[in-house]
């Protein structure tokens, strides 16, 4: 019962807001070139649904390759930081200098290299994602408890060994919930990169409806670019539940 | 005056650097790549050192435009947040909708403020301000959201209204989640402010980079990249600084990792 209270009260608010856009745009006599109404923005919506379909598609198979390498990189290097504690204090002043790097500069270095399209997109996507990844990994590979650790070596169990039977799963609510923050970097690398440097893929549409001035069209891509965002964090949320729902037992957020 | 210890680390620090940047040198001069691809790091520092005044006045137009963008954005989203957190109706109804928005890329918006706007500055200052906002604005409100439920329980039993629990309780305990967000926000309006100048700018250091990017003047664009990489890790330390001086409370006796 309270959570379709809850639920109403956003379908409200959305509806609210829309209709107060639609309003505004219609009484002011907005035009459609400056800002298109809800309205306007559904009927371009249908009438280009092709095209943007497929733009919409490459974009996501850009996100979806960035995210997987992003997740395999972050994996595989949290693990090895966390066994070989060295190689954690070597690398730890680099990766803060390459996490704090803007990635927007590095597309044209990118680009450069590897050349329009999909390369550019995927590399960006994974420069982005790969963080998160990497400091839950590292963060849930930590957080173990010491009991654990004592009775396994009681036992004993080599480092690698805990490393496989506790490390990991303890890491995974961790990694799950990094999932949520990756995804949707993983979107915003590919975008940057088709805004800048692609001749296809939602970014690449929202650039080039913006230099001819087809507001419509640019908030339709607009629309899907949200659309992908919010499945992609629903996945997330989703698979987080899923998985790792023994880590939040118990707990009322 | 820094520990044994610290100075140990400073030294690991900086021989990392020195040991990426002669292996960059080695790569390029012993595989003989060309400087189209990738300059030697020798190179690029010369052509750094000579230009050295005409990159910087790019740098510090694309810092002005960030840190502006970052003061706006950090304003509307504490702002915003201490509303979210203060009003059950205003959180349900809007909390949702913000998750919605916090999940998109706000990049995709650059060309939408271009057209609004001008060219240069302005999108690239609103540019940096969306994309800081959000991450203030979400944090703000969870760290508001995520009291200590006994804590709130002792404040009531000594008869707190609701607003002096919000002043002196809410607020003080939400900053350390506003830190944590602003180091990440303080990068994001670099990554905004840089991306707006690359789509609509004649100046700045988005628009140099590109440029270089496209004529193949590879020198160029490392200059300018390990110039702002630099300033972005400076603002990064400097927003750490606040975060460890300011909520210095938060990680007593807390390992930081």
């Amino acid at each position: 019962m309270k959570r379709l209270l809850d639920t109403l009260y956003v379908l409200i608010t959305v509806a609210v807001v829309l209709a107060s856009w639609e309003a505004i745009v219609r009484l002011a006599h907005i035009h459609r070139q400056i800002l298109p109404g809800p309205t306007v923005i559904a009927q371009t919506l249908w009438s280009v649904r092709a095209p943007l379909l497929r733009h919409s598609l490459v974009t996501m198979m850009r996100t979806a390759i960035g995210f997987a390498l992003g997740i395999a990189f972050g994996v595989v290097l949290g693990v090895a930081l966390v066994y070989w504690s060295w190689l954690n204090e070597a690398l730890q002043p680099l990766l803060t200098a390459l996490y704090c790097l803007p990635k927007s500069v590095v597309v044209p270095i990118f680009l450069l290299w590897t050349g329009l399209g999909t390369p550019p997109a995927v590399l960006t996507a994974i420069s982005l994602a790969f963080f998160p990844i990497l400091t839950n990994v590292i963060a849930g590979l930590l957080s173990i408890h010491s009991d654990f650790i004592d009775v396994l070596r009681l036992s004993g169990a080599r480092k690698g060994q805990i490393l496989w039977k506790v490390g990991i799963p303890n890491s995974l609510p961790y990694l799950f919930a990094a999932f949520k923050t990756a995804g949707p970097s993983a979107l915003v690398g590919v975008t940057i990169s088709e805004m800048i440097a692609a001749s296809n893929g939602l970014g690449y549409v929202i650039v080039l409806s913006g230099s001819v001035f087809n507001v419509p069209l640019m908030f339709a891509s607009i629309v899907c670019l949200m659309l992908i965002g919010i499945v992609l964090y629903g996945l997330a949320a989703f698979f987080e539940r899923k998985y790792a729902h023994w880590a939040f037992r118990g707990t009322t957020i | 005056m820094p520990s044994g210890n610290q100075l140990g680390r400073i030294f690991l620090a900086l021989s990392i650097f020195v040991f990426v940047a002669i292996l960059w040198e080695i790569v390029a001069r012993e595989l003989k790549i060309p400087t189209p691809i990738l300059p030697p790091i020798s190179s690029v520092l010369q052509y750094l050192i000579h230009f050295f005044p005409t990159i910087i006045s790019d740098v510090f137009i694309t810092l002005y435009r960030s840190l502006l963008g970052l003061a706006l954005g950090t304003v509307l989203g504490l702002f915003l947040g201490f509303v979210l957190g203060y009003s059950s109706y205003f959180y349900k109804s809007f909390y949702p909708l913000l998750i919605a928005f916090y999940s998109i890329p706000k990049q995709a918006l650059v060309p939408l403020i271009v057209l609004w706007t001008t060219f240069g500055t302005t999108p690239a200052i609103l540019t940096a301000l969306i994309t800081s906002f959000f991450p203030i604005l979400v944090n703000t409100t969870t760290g508001i959201l995520t009291l200590d439920p006994d804590l709130v329980a002792l404040a009531k039993i000594y008869g707190a209204t609701k607003w002096r629990l919000f002043v002196k309780i809410s607020i003080p305990y939400s900053m350390p989640y506003f830190f944590a967000a602003l180091r990440v926000a303080g990068v994001g309006a670099i990554v905004g402010a840089t991306l707006s100048e690359m789509i609509a700018a004649q100046n700045g250091v988005g628009h140099k980079v590109l440029m270089a990017s496209v004529k193949f003047q590879t020198l160029e664009l490392f200059s300018y990249v390990l110039l702002i990489g630099l300033a972005s890790v400076f603002l990064y330390w400097l927003l750490t600084a606040c975060d460890k001086y300011i909520v210095w409370w938060a990680y007593r006796g807390q390992e930081r990792l």
